[in-house]
């Protein structure tokens, strides 16, 4: 998986080249494989997506759809690798400024071609602050996006230019290496103007959408079914096996579960928690997990008047054993987690607490002293927040009694509904809360956004200034060696303060059935699209 | 009666309209707003989204924009589905909450009424302790414990029907054998709370003078029961019929989400947990037309039933 994921970022940063034959990097059958005469696939998708129009969408839910329907500039293979989609090469002209070029026989599904006009209309819809778009990338990395959505430029001011119908310039406001692997989000797709000003909110229904993925849409029943069908117009359809993909939207795991074992599924979006190793036992060959780049940690409240001390925070760290919580608790090859970032993550390297090497018994005695220096005792009182669900549930109640038994400290516990506790988390009504983080895109700086001074993402209340210089330092560094240098120095600054308790790399857990090919768990980010799946010969 | 009907109708207006305002007030006391996730936004980007939805106007503005919709059929686009206006989301998911309410719902009618009887006319015998069982059974083990396990059964192990979904062109499986199981889950448990209505009220009936006049006159007992037994019996079945009705159709929220059915009940989980506003209060509206609705036919039948009740 580590090898997979340092390639992309090589494919991405290094900008190679590539030839404008696709084929290399689309399907995907491996020789010998006999393929099903039916080539139709049914995902349990999780939810009902919130839209499918692209300036709308957020979810992985969403994702896995308008990923099928549209195209961007760079696409995610299954593999998890960065590949060129609408684009065929890319460099890096200056530090901020990236020149795309774009295949000549990339189509719409009613034929039109697809042209670099078509990005520059979509983006510059979605940052319109009348579009209200939710997704924050425009915002934090292309050039003037934050200006324009609070009103201060036009939208025609993002950095975005055709310099000509098969040519992009795209400027970002700062220095964003990982811009290639950014492009293949479903929101930075292009649009087709036409079909948008005809049917207007209606754009997205059945036979409106005009998709430029190696799908199209068929039928959409909200809260039923998406199903999608293979776009003849795509340019790889040659290499397009599944020509239908129909989206389940069952919320619940255990009901999606039930529909996979029953037939009706082919592949789950995750499994009810728990379940692990009984599926394990039941299907071992149709149970997987891959590991995603994202950290399950708890938050401390870096300014309640108990944790504000450095040694508390640092004792109540220290003393979780992430072994017993990964392997015995959780069991899902969850990663024990010691430092800001996980395995996998891109432009910063891992930098685990030395007590991590240490036998239980030293980190026990340690975290005594640092408790006692800091006056701490067991009438010292302490509150655990988590939002309720009966996984986060277990990891609280393991988290309190290794307190309790090691320390003598003795937490409470409480649980939120989840919109009610996010609230709570945000206004740092809590001393210590439960919390995750996925990245959305594969770089060092969305985890640094948990510890960085004024982030809307740090609920820690903790702010470092030399942090912040750090990684600002970073920023501007083009020489990639450099800036990972800078940022994974920042990130051991930060915890080094003991903002929060890194615990474990959350895996996604799914079950695929046998004759489904082309699924691969080294696809951390969980970006599957269904043009690199077939259906072998049952 | 029409006057009355009439009467009833106006009178339910300022009775929809507080349950309205109400739950507009509770909504948006409820912490946190359809906007917070996990990963905050941005001010800029909030403030754009707030602007979109009016958010950012004062409440009574916002309640006045929304009545002002609602007078006009309107129920308001949904926070969280930017594709789909809450009218739309509610005509796709109504058909299939009726369909499947309304069969369970009739089922459950004549099974609830016919089993009450025979525990009723048969106290304490064998057929009583069954119809009890099934009654106490039903109440006591919640649907989602039975939901699972009739899925286990006839969809995992005889393979007779499908574990959950709705289609009506499923390559696979008829939308009656879909309909199958939630039907059975909802009726299971309005067979029990009828049922046993059915039986205490019948025994009260049966215990009553007029009864004891009719026997006392020599009139077989098929007639006595028939003809003066059964429907003052039926009152207090009939009573529970209207909101059994309401919460069959517009909230089998359960059943839906265990079945994964596309029906209104699992609209209302899902607008509840997303913080849809327009979309919670759109099915709330449209709960409390169908009480009065519902409500108001209750009294109808009422009459029909008991010659004392005259409006």
């Amino acid at each position: 998986m580590k090898k997979s994921i340092s390639f992309s970022v090589v494919a991405a940063s290094v900008a190679i080249a590539f030839g404008a034959s696709g084929a290399a990097f689309a399907a995907k059958v491996p020789a010998g494989v006999k393929l099903d005469p039916k080539q139709e696939l049914v995902r349990s998708n999780g939810s009902e997506p919130e839209s499918l129009d692209i300036s709308q969408i957020e979810t992985t839910t969403a994702n896995n759809i308008a990923r099928d329907l549209f195209e961007g500039l760079t696409a995610v293979e299954n593999t998890g690798k960065i590949v060129p989609g609408v684009a065929t090469s890319w460099k890096q002209k200056d530090a901020t400024t990236w020149i795309f070029n774009l295949r000549k026989d990339a189509k719409w599904s009613n034929g039109d071609p697809v042209t670099a006009d078509d990005f520059v209309y979509s983006w510059r819809r979605t940052v319109d602050p009348k579009t209200a778009t939710k997704y924050g990338l425009f915002h934090e990395f292309i050039a003037n996006g934050k200006d324009i959505m609070s009103g201060k430029k036009q939208p025609a001011e993002l950095g975005i230019k055709a310099l000509d119908k098969n040519t992009l310039e795209i400027k970002t406001e700062i220095p964003v290496a990982f811009l290639p692997d950014m492009l293949a989000n479903s929101t930075m797709a292009p649009l087709h103007k036409a079909s948008f000003e005809k049917f207007g909110k209606d754009f997205t229904k059945p036979g409106n959408l005009v998709s430029n993925g190696a799908y199209v849409l068929k039928d959409w029943i909200p809260n039923s079914r998406i199903v999608l069908e293979k776009n003849a117009k795509y340019w790889d359809a040659k290499n397009t096996v599944i020509t239908k993909v129909t989206f389940d939207p069952t919320e619940s795991e255990d009901a999606a579960l039930k529909m996979y074992k029953a037939g009706q599924v082919d592949m789950t979006l995750r499994i009810p928690a728990g379940t692990f190793q009984a599926l394990k036992a039941e299907m071992p060959k149709e149970l997987s997990a891959l590991r995603n780049i994202a950290l399950y940690y708890y938050g401390l409240n870096n300014k309640d008047p108990v944790l504000k001390d450095k040694r508390v925070r640092q004792a109540l760290s220290m003393v979780i054993d992430r072994d017993i919580l990964t392997q015995k608790l959780l069991g899902e090859g969850q990663v024990p987690a010691y430092s800001l970032m996980v395995q996998g993550t891109a432009g910063a390297d891992v930098t685990p607490y030395e007590w991590a090497k240490w036998p239980m018994e030293k980190r026990v005695a340690e975290a005594k002293k640092l408790l006692a220096a800091a006056g701490v005792t067991s009438a010292t009182p302490l509150k655990l927040m988590y939002n309720t669900s009966e996984s986060h549930k277990r990891v609280g109640l393991f988290i309190s009694s290794e307190w309790k038994t090691k320390l003598g400290l003795s937490a409470s516990m409480e649980n939120q509904e989840f919109k009610v506790f996010l609230k709570t988390r945000h206004s740092g009504q809590y001393q210590v809360a439960r919390n995750g983080w996925n990245a959305d895109y594969n770089d060092a700086t969305t985890f640094l956004d948990l510890v960085r001074c004024d982030s809307d993402q740090n609920d820690q209340q903790y702010c470092n200034k030399k942090v912040d210089e750090l990684m600002a330092q970073g920023n501007q560094q083009t020489d990639q060696a450099k800036r990972k240098a800078l940022m994974t120095q920042a990130s051991k600054l930060a915890m080094d303060d003991y903002p929060l308790i890194p615990l474990y790399q959350y895996v996604q857990a799914r079950t695929v059935k046998p004759y489904v090919g082309g699924y691969y768990t080294t696809n951390s980010f969980d970006r599957f699209r269904t043009s690199d799946f077939y259906i072998i010969k049952k | 009666m029409w006057s009355y009907v009439i009467k009833r109708v106006f009178g339910a207006v300022p009775t929809v309209f507080s349950v309205i305002t109400l739950c507009f007030i509770m909504l948006q006391l409820a912490p946190g707003g359809p906007f917070d996730g996990e990963k905050k936004i941005a001010p800029e980007v909030l403030a754009n989204l707030e602007a979109k939805y009016h958010l950012n106007e004062p409440l009574h503005v916002q309640f006045g924009y929304y009545l002002n919709n609602l007078l006009h059929g309107d129920l308001g686009a949904s926070f969280r589905y930017a594709d789909w206006s809450v009218n739309q989301l509610v005509a796709q998911a109504l058909p299939k909450s009726a369909a499947i309410g309304g069969t369970a719902l009739l089922i459950a009618i004549v099974l609830g009424i016919s089993l009450g009887v025979i525990a009723a006319l048969r106290q304490n015998s064998i057929a009583d302790y069954f119809v009890m069982f099934l009654g106490n059974f039903g109440h006591a083990v919640p649907s989602f414990v039975t939901g699972p396990i009739l899925i286990l059964f006839f969809a995992l192990w005889m393979k007779v029907v499908p574990a959950g979904g709705w289609s009506y062109d499923d390559p696979n499986w008829s939308i009656v054998q879909f309909a199958l199981l939630p039907v059975a889950l909802l009726t299971i448990v309005n067979v029990a709370t009828l049922g046993r209505v059915m039986r205490g009220s019948l025994i009260e009936v049966m215990n009553s003078n007029f009864i004891r006049t009719a026997k006392a006159k020599g009139l077989p007992m098929r007639v006595i029961i028939v003809r003066h037994a059964l429907r003052p019996a039926l009152l207090p079945v009939v009573t529970l019929l209207g909101p059994m009705a309401v919460s069959a159709i517009a909230q089998a929220v359960v059943t839906e989400s265990i079945f994964s059915i596309p029906g209104l009940g699992r609209l209302l989980v899902t607008g509840a947990v997303n913080r849809d506003y327009t979309l919670v209060l759109g099915l709330v509206v449209l709960v409390a037309v169908f009480t009065v609705v519902f409500n108001l036919i209750v009294d109808i039948v009422y009459a029909m039933l008991d010659p004392r009740i005259r409006y």
